[in-house]
């Protein structure tokens, strides 16, 4: 019988147990990063392991992690001979880039704010500062494009 | 702190109270149904920061919180759970919220001329009220000058259509 060289691979990087949780919550995201980008069809958890350099116990931890928490579907399936799961992704990021920093969210009087209140959005000190500094930012990254 | 691939609860946290927020959010999804002290020894944040962050969540219905009887103490602890189905919505509605207003400070700098002394701690004031104060500042006494708001309003039309087309995706 074909051994699982996967289960039995010297593990070069450091195990899940021992890793520090920032560490951990590192590679939980970066799975989850690979498994949204390839979308509905999904993909297989040994060629997460493999493109992120860990070891499939690793690998399958951090999959299982994730599936815990019901961001990922994970479905055994049958690869090249051997059994593997396959990823897809079960909620996608939700896009917050929008509303970071808004100052509403944050704000301590936010429930008086109204029209006809003393708390109005007219005189409020946060949305022009927060706005302005936004629209910059956006024209500087405009002007200056990454290389 | 990176979140932009992590789950909506954790960046709704992070949204509200910054990193120790994404803590105290990672560890309850790490841990179902924890207490405020099991949050604490898992993230190393100090039990009145912990506290706070769970109240806060909770104050805006993101975490639930069950009363259960702590077998060895025998007192009464709190057990949280977040409650995931609810972020998604808390998105969109803190999304329109903020859309609504500023639409409506825009029509007001629209409708507006503004004028102001130059002294940073002294208010912006509308033309009507300029000219009732014979257009000296009533705090300062300075004579107020026209504001040009159009980089603000410029900045508004911009953050507008930027949330428009995020709530319609």
């Amino acid at each position: 019988m074909r051994k699982r060289s996967s289960e039995s691979d010297a593990t070069k990087s450091v195990p899940t147990h021992e890793r520090s949780e920032e560490e951990l919550v590192d590679l939980t995201s970066r799975v989850y990063k690979l498994v949204v980008e390839r979308g509905k069809d999904g993909v297989l958890q040994s060629e997460i392991w493999k493109e992120l350099g860990l070891t499939s116990r690793d690998g399958s931890r951090l999959a299982i992690r994730l599936e815990k928490r019901g961001m990922i579907k994970r479905v055994k399936v049958l690869d090249d001979g051997r059994w593997t799961y396959k990823l897809t992704p079960l909620r996608l990021p939700a896009n917050i880039s929008s509303m970071e920093s808004a100052p509403c969210i944050v704000c301590p009087v936010e429930s008086k704010c109204s029209v006809n209140s003393d708390v109005n959005p007219f005189t409020c000190p946060w949305i022009g500062p927060w706005v302005l500094k936004e629209h910059r930012t956006a024209i500087q990254m405009v002007a200056t494009p990454a290389v | 702190m990176k979140i932009e691939y992590e789950d909506t609860f954790v960046k709704v946290a992070g949204l509200i109270g910054g990193p120790d927020y994404v803590r105290v959010a990672r560890a309850l999804l790490n841990n179902e149904n924890a207490t405020d002290e099991e949050i604490a020894s898992a993230t190393g944040l100090k039990i009145k920061t912990v506290r706070k962050a769970l109240y806060e969540l909770f104050g805006r219905s993101l975490i639930t919180g069950v009363r259960v009887r702590d077998p060895k103490r025998g007192w009464f602890v709190y057990r949280w759970k977040a409650q995931r189905d609810q972020t998604d919505g808390f998105i969109q509605t803190q999304k329109k919220k903020v859309l609504t207003r500023l639409m409506q400070r825009l029509e007001y700098e629209d409708a507006h001329e503004f004028y102001h002394c130059g002294t940073a701690t002294c208010a912006t004031k509308t033309f009507e009220s300029a000219m009732e104060s014979f257009f000296k500042c009533p705090t300062c006494a300075k004579p107020l000058n026209r504001v040009d708001n159009s980089e603000l309003k410029n900045a508004l039309k911009w953050k507008i259509k930027q949330l428009e087309e995020d709530i319609n995706k």
